[in-house]
């Protein structure tokens, strides 16, 4: 589908002490499903809201789909409305005052679509995220995962070019992350989505990725399939967290 | 937060707690000028060492609505009252809340200048006039009378008789002289009928509208060299205010509050009331106001003020009222 | 054990909270409407009805309605886009436009309303001077909605500010992701979310300019304009006990219709539950303005120019002007500075009082709020819309009435029980709580109810008991609103006039009462109660301040 890459990204929040994020490099496959995987602080959220436009790289730039989306340097920036990636919040961010209907729909209407289209693929995408039939619930209705759910048919339906997750399941139970897990990673590779996923939890990163990447203090560690990170972790910081 | 709250509580309880003294109070609610309070209060204190003596000094509408929250509440707090709604005080007289005044200094108040049973008398005679803005008016205006013509379109201005008592009194009499044509034709000149004197002066002194009646007090108390502002003394009469004092009835002994009464009549009272030449005072012999005719001149030609007059004003209060503000103010 | 002695300690203060609205709020006014009604000796509700039947009621109702709804929508319409820029925009400089915009609440209204009349009225209004031709008229009903929009709006834009500050800006974000340009997020997301701040702020604007007085006397006399507060204030003005009967009553009236809004109001507000602060606080992604970056900004600072400027500038020229609307450079002097300052004697006792009755007063409705507002907001007690409802009531009626309500229960012993309070600071005190409780009430309730209950279960979990809870979660969240529900009620008590010349009495003079004092007899053009507003404003100003510097720019307004 869809290709992402950061070159020389840096971000200095103002009146931060150094940068948050600094010298970020990386190249994402169409079809890619990447974590950015570190502990709080390291950069990572900060990254991926760069990639969505949410926060304003300092220097460097990211293109999306070969095309430059950042680049302070030529003051150029696509405000996120036009970036067409569709984000899941780590609180889910569904909005309360509409229904399941209503809150899944609200991109296609942003886009105009005819009435039919939307009924239809709204449907499908409950269908996807395993929600039929509480179309017409309100949020307050709804329990933590299937509110999950309703921020991912959302994130998904006006089919975007990536997918952004900022720690989707860390307010979920044990048991219904793990299912979560599995079928995030389902419809992923249905829909052949690029993904990019961040993550303090490195069993989500392991059993999800095709490609992890290692964050400490706004730099990448190291980057790397699951299998290649457990097998040569570059130091003792990433063997430790790894584990 | 407890901690807080506690805090909170005491400060409460402390500030509640007043000096009490021993001493037995006499309240004066009054609107004489606080200059005026703060000369009287020493000598008062002099004279009358075992009293100690409050004062509430506040506009005379101000006081009307305290004393009636109080009496409503179980009686008032007043001793004494001063100030310059007589008709307030008429009301009062008749149902019985005061004590004849026993002062005999009483008798040597002008007969229209206090009540007919004795329950109250004026201590002094704040006056009615006209200003004008001697940079915005070239020919003063001589009469009240002549306001109402053309010439005046845009340039007059007085007090509402809804907000204030001494207006109240100024439109009673100026309706009984002119009728109320002449004030459906102050309206057709488009004057400014709002608040109280001070009101007036600020619009005269601004020359939003350059003429207007006032209390004489008010003109002679703007801190102005040179002033801008002269002073008028109407040809068709100036309208005399009566600044009344009564004692308030209670079960309390009521003879330290008629000492203190006779006090104002007498001469250290009166004298402090007139200090600041600022108004009349009710007993024959101080000097006029800075600038103005002694005050049996004045009289001459003076509205008069007599029972059938107040009767009239008194039945006719509301009616009065609604007259003027459905020609004036709307 | 704990347990136990932690349900005592909320019982009791929660109790102590709603036992002092009772006593304060209620007795007073439920003694008002009994007094009122036996006044002759025996029970008659006919002067409710004499009230009723006069014309020039009828017609002040009609005009209060119109003038009120305007105020109230034109303080939304202009207080919502407001604080919308200032959050969500990269607006320069918005967090000082922030402190900016809510000053106009610190000009005392009946000092600002002569301002705007020395600047606009129509015959020697400085604008129309400077223009040569009369353009602006003050004296109109767009003037007097005009200006009382240009103090009120302030409730609005403090509500709505401090609403955004709080909501999880995820919301918004998701919508941006969804491909909405910033007016659909605005329109879709953002303002159903704020709805019951918008509904809460809107309120207060239209009680507050229902119960307003100052500047309708002032700006709607001379246009012939009459509210029903001019109304009240004329029956109470013709002395008679008749006519102060009367006064009560229309006021006891007005007290009805706002309960009948106020629990029309609470019933929207409590059919949409929401909860919108999340624990985690993301720096909110601001919208760009890219090259309307300084358009915007030049749009707010004239607007600021508009409501504060103009008004404290005529203000300052008053305050240095021998003869009052006179410009030549020979009328300007430093004589009203230090007649205030140095020659009269009363100016000193007169803050001291002003700060610590209205520090006093705010400090504790802000208190009494964090628990009334729990109550009504966080609990599921039975009636505890109550408190919230009989709270408010004193707010919408004006002021004379509320202090005559206080003069008839405190005049004797209260109650019988405590000690007189009568002719003390304390009474003052207490009608600067009563009449600006709902200010407190209204603004805690509004943190509360954004403010997600898992939080405090989370720190209930932790072992945390109800008073630790409150004291390490709630009131730390509930910073912002507390500073602005104690800067709500400060700021009008500081300068209040028409309640404490009612109460006031020897030694007890106010910056309210020295105005007037000023006004009404030592220089009757302003000068001197332009002096004392001017110190007013600083005065407040330079509290935000102190409080921004203590904090290190997290709280204030």
């Amino acid at each position: 589908m869809s290709t992402v890459e950061f070159s020389n990204v840096s971000k200095a929040f103002p009146g931060g002490a150094g940068k948050a994020v600094d010298d970020f490099n990386l190249k994402i496959a169409s079809g890619e499903f990447v974590s950015f995987l570190g502990p709080s602080g390291c950069g990572k959220t900060t990254s991926l809201r760069m990639l969505a436009g949410l926060e304003r790289n300092t220097s460097g730039r990211i293109l999306i789909d070969g095309v430059v989306v950042a680049e302070p340097e030529s003051r150029l920036f696509v405000p996120p409305e036009k970036r067409h990636v569709g984000m899941v919040f780590q609180s889910y961010a569904v909005w309360p005052h509409m229904s399941v209907f209503e809150n899944v729909a609200y991109p296609l209407k942003i886009s105009k679509r005819p009435k039919a289209e939307i009924a239809q693929r709204v449907t499908e995408m409950l269908a996807v995220v395993e929600l039929s039939g509480l179309e017409q619930r309100m949020p307050s209705q709804l329990s933590g995962g299937q509110q999950q759910r309703v921020a991912l048919a959302r994130g998904l339906v006006m089919q975007p070019k990536v997918l952004l997750l900022d720690e989707p399941l860390s307010n979920l139970d044990a048991k219904l992350r793990e299912k979560m897990r599995v079928d995030i990673r389902a419809i992923q590779q249905k829909l052949g989505l690029t993904v990019v996923y961040v993550t303090h939890d490195q069993v989500e990163a392991n059993t999800m990725s095709d490609r992890i990447v290692i964050m400490r203090a706004g730099h990448i560690v190291q980057t790397g399939t699951p299998d290649e990170i457990r097998r040569a972790p570059v130091d003792a910081f990433v063997a430790d967290f790894i584990r | 937060m407890q901690k807080f709250l506690c805090c909170v509580l005491a400060m409460i309880l402390l500030s509640s707690c007043t000096k009490k003294s021993d001493k037995p109070e006499i309240w004066i609610y009054t609107s004489i000028y606080k200059d005026t309070v703060a000369d009287l209060q020493p000598k008062l204190e002099a004279k009358f060492p075992q009293y100690k003596f409050n004062f509430f000094q506040a506009g005379s509408e101000e006081i009307s609505a305290k004393v009636n929250a109080e009496e409503l509440a179980g009686g008032t707090r007043a001793d004494i009252l001063i100030f310059s709604d007589r008709f307030y005080f008429e009301e009062l007289a008749t149902k019985g809340r005061f004590e004849k005044l026993t002062s005999p200094l009483v008798k040597q108040v002008p007969e229209s200048m206090k009540n007919k049973d004795g329950y109250y008398a004026a201590v002094s005679l704040p006056v009615m006039v006209m200003i004008y803005n001697s940079e915005a008016v070239a020919t003063p205006p001589k009469t009240f009378k002549e306001m109402s013509g053309p010439e005046w379109k845009n340039k007059f201005t007085t007090g509402s008789p809804l907000a204030s008592g001494t207006n109240f009194t100024t439109v009673a009499f100026l309706q009984k002289a002119y009728g109320w044509d002449w004030f459906k034709a102050l309206r057709a000149n488009d004057t400014i009928s709002e608040g109280g004197n001070s009101s007036v002066v600020r619009r005269v002194q601004t020359k939003e509208r350059p003429v207007g009646w006032v209390l004489l007090e008010n003109a002679l108390r703007l801190h102005e060299k040179n002033s801008k502002i002269k002073v008028v003394y109407p040809e068709d009469g100036v309208i005399l205010q009566n600044n009344a004092m009564a004692i308030i009835k209670k079960k309390a002994d009521r003879k330290p509050a008629q000492d203190v009464a006779d006090w104002f009549l007498g001469n250290e009272g009166q004298d402090s009331m007139v200090r600041a030449r600022l108004m009349y005072a009710s007993m024959p012999g101080r000097p006029a106001p800075k600038g103005a005719p002694e005050l049996t001149e004045i009289m001459k030609k003076a509205h008069k003020w007599d029972q059938s007059t107040i009767d009239e004003f008194m039945k006719n209060r509301e009616t009065i009222k609604e007259e003027f503000a459905k020609i004036m103010l709307q | 054990m704990r347990l136990r002695s932690a349900l005592s300690i909320r019982s009791l203060l929660l109790f102590f909270a709603a036992a002092l609205i009772f006593i304060l709020c209620v007795i007073p006014f439920a003694s008002l409407i009994y007094r009122v009604v036996s006044a002759d000796g025996d029970f008659s509700i006919a002067v409710f009805g004499d009230v009723i039947a006069a014309p020039a009621v009828r017609l002040a109702v009609v005009n209060t309605l119109k003038v009120c709804i305007s105020i109230t929508a034109l303080s939304l319409i202009v207080a919502v886009p407001l604080a919308w820029l200032i959050t969500r925009w990269d607006l320069p400089f918005a967090s000082r436009a922030r402190s900016w915009l809510s000053l106009p609440f610190a000009i005392p209204p009946y000092v600002g309303a002569i301002a705007w009349i020395y600047l606009a009225n129509p015959s020697t209004g400085l604008f129309n001077n400077v223009l040569g031709a009369p353009i602006f008229n003050i004296y109109s009903v767009t003037g007097l909605i005009f200006v009382e929009t240009s103090f009120l709006y302030t409730f609005v834009f403090l509500g709505v500010t401090s609403a955004l500050d709080r909501m999880d800006s995820s919301f918004e974000e998701a919508a941006r992701l969804s491909g909405a340009s910033p007016w659909r997020v605005f329109r879709d997301i953002t303002l159903p979310i704020i709805r019951p701040s918008l509904m809460s702020g809107g309120l207060l604007v239209f009680l507050a300019a229902v119960a307003s007085f100052g500047v309708p006397a002032l700006i709607g006399g001379p246009a012939r304009i009459y509210l029903l507060t001019t109304q009240i204030y004329n029956f109470q003005r013709i002395g008679s006990m008749s006519g102060f009967l009367k006064a009560a009553a229309l006021a006891i009236l007005l007290m009805f219709v706002a309960l009948f809004l106020l629990i029309a109001s609470q019933i929207v507000i409590s059919s949409k539950k929401m909860q919108t602060v999340s624990g985690k606080t993301a720096r909110p992604s601001t919208f760009s303005l890219e090259k309307w970056k300084w358009p915007a900004f030049a749009v707010v600072a004239f607007f600021w120019c508009v409501v504060f400027v103009a008004p404290v500038t005529g203000i300052l020229l008053s305050s240095l002007s021998r003869t009052q609307g006179d410009l030549a450079l020979a009328n300007f002097t430093l004589a009203n500075w230090t007649r205030i300052l140095f020659e009269t004697d009363e100016t000193v006792r007169a803050f001291r009082n002003s700060l610590l009755t209205a520090a006093g007063a705010a400090t504790l409705a802000s208190v009494v709020a964090i628990f009334v507002s729990y109550i009504s907001v966080k609990t599921r007690l039975k009636g505890r819309a109550v408190f919230d409802l009989f709270s408010s009531l004193p707010y919408a009626i004006p002021g004379t009435v509320v202090a005559l309500a206080l003069i008839m229960s405190f005049s004797s012993s209260f109650l019988g029980v405590l000690p007189s309070l009568y002719n003390t600071l304390t009474l003052i005190l207490i009608a600067y709580f009563v009449k600006y409780l709902s200010f407190s009430i209204k603004t805690m309730s509004d943190g509360y109810r954004q403010i997600d209950d898992v939080l405090a279960e989370a720190a209930h979990m932790s072992g945390a008991n109800w008073s630790q809870t409150l004291v390490t979660i709630w009131i730390p969240l509930l910073m912002p609103a507390l500073i602005a529900s104690w800067f709500l009620v400060f700021m009008p008590a500081l300068s209040e006039m028409t309640m404490t010349l009612l109460l006031t009495g020897p030694g007890l003079e106010t910056i309210g009462t020295l105005t007037f004092q000023l006004q009404e007899y030592a220089d009757a053009s302003g000068g001197g109660a332009s002096v004392l507003a001017l110190i007013v404003i600083a005065t407040v100003i330079l509290i935000n301040v102190i409080v921004k510097r203590v904090s290190r720019g997290k709280y204030g307004l």
